[in-house]
């Protein structure tokens, strides 16, 4: 036992890449900034205070925040995650576009009930708030260092604890049943899809395939930590993920796909080989897409070998 | 967590930065887990929760009903296409707890979220419905309840 908490803390602490920090960090802003230009947060200032519940970190906020103030919030949010985006002040701006985010969201979701649709970009965002941010660009190679390592190890673990533990309460609450009984037809028959009600009738009607559908999610859910432990199985892990949540979508009607863009932004860089770039942030400043970087070359000096994300 | 190679040993890293490593980690691993089995739900902390109990052909819920000076009734729907008003329906069970007070100013905002005049309108009942489903999956009503009464 000693020797795998050994193991988890020698990895969570090895070398890691500066850019590919730079990278997470990059894409979990873009997420951010996509969710904050794509609601109407002005909505909130229609919900009268006896209305507003307290659920969140944010209860404490007067209620309803006047329309101007959540304007002011969303476009500082947009225009701090523009600055992460462009290198300009990346601590700074993440640290602001995450703010505004977790405002805006807490009070979207003060109506009675937790929403956990931006429940995972949160705690991810919050980890790579707490973590370091590599020196800009332009300084030339940064050396891999310790420093630039965990923090994306850190995001993975959350991600891996909260579909965990999405996959371990059905089982406490429900156990096998989850799976084994009715229940997956008769949450699709209570669901509202997009599709319309025939959709969802004919596939809930089928034998035996909304029990294989729990199952594949249950398992999914339940063995997230093993897939995001192994850098091979990363990028399959959020291609299942966004095949699980827009099932849910299609089925229900529940818009999830803020964790899906999260796991994404998260386990694709990490799951790619050494030196392969999802976004070249270190070297330019408009991203492009899936480029090999030579950091050798771009420096004139080798790049050390140590153990990399 | 992360696959390794046979590289040489990096280098260690500073004393600072493994303690702010740990914290955060281990801090905020630690923090969820033990929210998620004590069923913590202080958004964003939460026990996760997601469709976790079983489903049945059976299912309960809450009701608001608009009853005229006539006696006519008409449910009350809150505006679907405003998504932060319309989940305020999750509400509905604490109206039975509140105030009078509050109870009056509850009623007056959903009826205002349904487009509903409180002039025309002499009472709001809260009401349990209960529905059961056919073997073909579709929602018949069972049985309602009448669990508390407003005068808006």
């Amino acid at each position: 036992m000693s020797a795998i908490v050994r193991g988890v803390d020698r990895a969570l602490l090895a070398a890691g890449e500066a850019s590919r920090l730079v990278e997470v960090r990059t894409l979990v802003a873009l997420v951010i900034g996509l969710r904050l230009a794509t609601r109407d947060w002005t909505l909130v200032a229609d919900r009268p205070a006896v209305l507003t519940s307290n659920l969140t970190v944010m209860s404490w906020l007067p209620a309803p925040l006047p329309a101007s103030v959540l304007v002011a919030l969303q476009v500082a949010g947009l225009a701090a995650v523009a600055l992460v985006v462009a290198g300009r002040a990346p601590r700074a701006g993440f640290v602001v576009a995450w703010s505004a985010y977790l405002v805006l969201t807490a009070l979207w979701g003060s109506s009675g009930k937790v929403m956990h649709n931006d429940v995972l970009t949160v705690l991810v965002g919050l980890v790579l708030v707490l973590g370091p941010v590599p020196p800009r660009r332009g300084t030339g190679r940064v050396p891999d260092d310790a420093r630039w390592g965990w923090p994306p190890r850190a995001a993975l673990a959350v991600i891996a604890v909260v579909y965990l533990f999405c996959g371990v309460q059905k089982l406490r609450v429900s156990g096998i049943s989850w799976v084994t009984s009715d229940n997956m037809r008769w949450v699709m028959l209570q669901g509202t899809s997009p599709f319309g009600d025939g959709f969802t009738h004919a596939v809930a009607n089928l034998p035996l395939l909304p029990s294989l559908l729990a199952a594949g999610a249950l398992l999914l859910e339940l063995s997230a930590p093993v897939w995001l432990a192994v850098r091979v199985a990363r990028i399959p892990f959020a291609v299942s993920v966004a095949v699980m949540h827009t099932s849910i979508w299609a089925f229900l009607g529940l818009d999830y796909s803020a964790w899906v863009l999260t796991v994404a932004a998260v386990a694709v860089p990490l799951g790619l080989p050494r030196g392969l770039r999802l976004l070249d942030v270190r070297a330019r400043h408009v991203p492009t897409i899936l480029g090999i970087s030579h950091p050798a070359r771009r420096t004139g000096t080798p790049a050390p070998t140590t153990v990399g994300v | 967590m992360d696959d390794t190679a046979t590289v040489p040993e990096a280098p260690r890293p500073d004393r600072r930065a493994r303690v702010r490593a740990r914290v955060v980690t281990y801090g905020l691993v630690g923090v969820l887990v033990v929210g998620a089995l004590a069923k913590v739900e202080v958004w964003p902390l939460t026990s996760f929760h997601l469709f976790s109990a079983v489903r049945t052909g059976t299912s309960v819920g809450l009701e608001l009903v608009a009853v005229a000076d006539d006696g006519s009734r008409a449910p009350v729907v809150l505006d679907p296409a405003h998504p932060v008003l319309v989940t305020t329906a999750h509400e509905f069970g604490d109206l039975p707890g509140a105030t009078p007070a509050d109870q009056r100013r509850m009623v007056a905002a959903w009826l205002d979220a349904a487009h509903v005049d409180p002039a025309d309108v002499s009472a709001v009942r809260l009401e349990r419905v209960h529905r059961l489903a056919d073997p073909d999956g579709v929602w018949h009503e069972d049985a309602r309840e009448l669990v508390t009464e407003v005068r808006p």
